[in-house]
């Protein structure tokens, strides 16, 4: 028997295997829609005995209740027709078990054309179990979709070609597209043209080597402005595909913009910038502070402000620094020193700054070299012209002075002529004499006094500031005066203080002011229509502890509107005046570091206040 | 005959009490002054035969003085600067004035004013 007619001999039960065997369950069913064969597979996936159905209609068995009627009429069109929509083709539908349970079916159907009629064969897939993933799948990526799209940051994903395929909500809406614009690259287009090339390069190398990457760029924000991101990119497959964020850091680009050019500007400032940590190490230096100072940049670093300068010391720095942090002594000036020993004066500003309990003292330094010369010079200018506004002034007064050292040398010629007589006496009366030779030395101290007043101010010496009672000072200063007050009748009130502290002056320039202040009163006392014509000289200490000497005439007096104008050179109501005394007696004031005012009442005297501050200011560095 | 009064006008204590001594000391009587003023209001009743006079007197000065003094006979000695006697040569001619500059020989002023009183 060949193998043929025994395949066809067998057929019937080759049949029934290749159906029992099968993974799909097959359901057959005659011209009446009437079960014929319902394989093992059928009976575990719908729950019935294959004995139990044959010859039942499928139908109510297992179409889902809901398709049973469709089904009908369907079933009725292929039976008059032999055509069928949903034949041969793959369908999902719900399908129903024994148990009335429902489960999603995949299934074809097929027509088997037969003598005794046509059969009809379905395979049936229970798909649930893939349809139960696919769901997972969908929930899962709707929740991605979700969490991305509420995200507080821009999201993208890129695909295996390397294209960035999806954008988040936050992302379309900062850059104000659809998503259906991103596809094809079109995201590119928002990216700053400067910047494109730096994003493209850089996403690729890193593409390539499947490495991550981290992009700052511009992209256009749906307002139409630039704004600066910062884009992190990883690999999340290794077939090429990426995820990313992008965050808005515009912000912070300016901030550091801004703080760019700050630095640029503080680097390289003329004014010499030193930033001292709390223990005087110096935490930054700028361009001018190496250049003044001649280190290079790390050498100051390691340096401390004790290194360039005598003013502070390590046991002084505290305080110095508690002054600077409560503002009390914010503006200084100080000696540094260079690299090379050299040194140099400076003006310094000091500012206090504290961030996270770190300590900052911001120091601005102004090296004063030119300006410390141009005072000096100024300084020698101002004592030259003091020591010839001395020598005029004495020139004015040598007359009366000279007539004033006459007085005690006439009688010292008197005395003595008479002394002679006496001594010439066979008894000479020792008592007188001794009372003639006392006036003798009296009036040669008289004259001394006068000399030595007379030559200290006509000297010429360099200005030098030495401790002095006021009160002696004063007592000096009125010898030489006595002669002119005296000539002309006018009272001279003393009420010196004589508990004034002692004062660190140039003792020649402050006579030289009194001599000045006294002498206007009498000018301008002498030509008063005053029956008792007064000057007075009173010391005092004022409020803020400064000397105060106060000299007030009864004279003339000075209208309010010319108060300022007396203190201007070449400015003088005297006849051979040469203005110059008033001018002269302020600039030595402030030198002093005191202050020389005018307080003037029209028609009845002028009052001079000459204050001097205890510690000395001025021109002492 | 009594010993000749004279006048002496200075306001320089020192220099005043002095020419008083140095007069006392060569057979003069004298009358001192502080001022020309207090000076004017004695010699109303007062006869000096001589005067000696300073120039540089507080309030009313030497020449004024001298204006004041109707009997223009009466010897007297300005001790003055060299520089005050141009102001004084109108009064110089017309009365019997000398003058001497500070600080002057007290031998001179003496014999100035003996020869003066006796002409």
């Amino acid at each position: 028997m060949n193998k043929l007619s025994s395949l066809r001999e067998h057929w019937s039960t080759w049949q029934q295997v290749l159906i029992d065997s099968a993974l799909d369950s097959i359901v057959i069913i005659d011209e009446e829609g009437l079960i014929v064969d319902f394989n093992q597979s059928a009976e575990e996936v719908f729950g019935y005995k294959k004995r139990d159905v044959l010859g039942q209609p499928m139908v109510d068995l297992i179409v889902h209740p809901d398709l049973r009627q469709a089904h009908r009429d369907g079933f009725e069109r292929i039976r008059k027709t032999g055509e069928g929509r949903i034949l041969g083709k793959r369908l999902e539908l719900p399908a129903v078990r024994v148990d009335g349970s429902e489960f999603a079916a995949e299934l074809v159907v097929v027509r088997v054309g037969l003598a005794p009629g046509p059969l009809f064969v379905g395979y049936i897939r229970d798909i649930s179990e893939r349809k139960k993933a696919e769901h997972a799948l969908r929930e899962s990526e709707a929740r991605f979709r979700n969490l991305a799209d509420n995200a507080p940051v821009m999201i993208w994903l890129s695909d295996d070609r390397r294209d960035r395929n999806w954008f988040n909500q936050v992302w379309l809406d900062f850059v104000g597209f659809e998503l259906s614009d991103q596809i094809d690259n079109q995201w590119y287009e928002a990216v700053h043209p400067d910047d494109l090339d730096h994003v493209t390069s850089t996403q690729r190398e890193a593409v390539e080597k499947g490495s991550s990457f981290s992009l700052e760029y511009r992209i256009r924000h749906r307002d139409g402005d630039y704004r600066w991101v910062l884009d992190n990119g990883k690999p999340v497959s290794t077939s090429g595909e990426y995820a990313g964020s992008c965050v808005d850091i515009t912000e912070r680009r300016l901030a550091e913009e801004k703080l760019r050019v700050t630095q640029f500007s503080v680097d390289n400032s003329q004014t010499v910038i030193l930033w001292i940590g709390s223990d005087g190490g110096f935490v930054y230096v700028n361009n001018a502070a190496c250049e003044a100072l001649g280190y290079t940049r790390s050498e100051l670093l390691s340096m401390r402000i004790f290194d360039i300068t005598s003013s502070f010391t390590p046991e002084s720095w505290p305080a110095a620094a508690e002054r600077i942090r409560n503002q009390n002594d914010r503006y200084f000036e100080l000696y540094c020193k260079r690299n090379d020993g050299t040194t140099f004066p400076v003006e310094v500003v000091a500012n206090f700054l504290a961030i996270h309990g770190q300590e900052f003292y911001l120091t601005y330094m102004q090296d004063i070299t030119r300006r410390k010369k141009d005072e000096e010079k100024l300084r020698q200018r101002r004592d030259e012209l003091a020591h010839v506004m001395r020598l005029i002034t004495m020139g004015e007064m040598a007359s009366s002075l000279a007539h004033e050292l006459n007085q005690p040398l006439t009688a010292v010629a008197n005395y003595s002529f008479v002394m002679q007589h006496i001594a010439a006496n066979e008894e000479p009366d020792m008592r007188q004499m001794r009372g003639y030779a006392k006036s003798i030395g009296e009036q040669a101290i008289r004259a001394g006094k006068i000399v030595e007043g007379l030559r200290k101010l006509v000297k010429k010496q360099s200005p030098t500031r030495t401790t002095v009672q006021l009160t002696e000072t004063i007592e000096k200063v009125l010898v030489l005066l006595q002669p002119e007050l005296r000539q002309n009748q006018i009272l001279l009130e003393n009420s010196v203080n004589p508990e004034l502290p002692a004062l660190k002056v140039d003792e020649v320039q402050i006579e030289q002011v009194i001599v000045n202040l006294i002498r206007n009163a009498i000018d301008a006392t002498r030509n008063a229509d005053q029956t008792e014509k007064k000057i007075r000289i009173e010391t005092s200490v004022n409020d803020s502890g400064e000397v105060e000497i106060c000299i007030q005439d009864n004279g003339c007096g000075i209208s309010a509107d010319r108060w300022e104008t007396v203190f201007e050179a070449f400015h003088t109501s005297k006849e051979g005046g040469m203005g110059m005394g008033l001018p002269i007696s302020r600039s030595i004031a402030e030198s002093h570091g005191g202050q020389l005012v005018v307080d003037a009442k029209d028609g009845s005297g002028v009052t001079f206040r000459l204050t001097l501050p205890q510690e000395q200011g001025g021109d002492g560095l | 005959m009594s010993d000749p009064l004279i006048g002496v006008i200075e306001d320089d204590d020192a220099v005043r009490g002095s020419i008083v001594l140095l007069l006392e000391n060569n057979g003069f009587r004298v009358q001192a002054y502080e001022s020309a003023e207090l000076f004017l209001t004695d010699s109303e009743h007062t006869v000096f035969e001589g005067l000696v006079l300073d120039v540089r007197l507080p309030g009313m000065n030497g020449l004024d003085l001298l204006e004041q003094i109707t009997d223009r006979s009466v010897p007297t000695i300005v001790i003055t600067g060299h520089e005050d006697r141009s102001s004084f040569a109108e009064v110089i001619s017309e009365g019997k004035v000398h003058f001497l500059s500070k600080p002057f020989d007290p031998i001179d002023f003496l014999k100035v004013l003996t020869s003066a009183i006796a002409q």
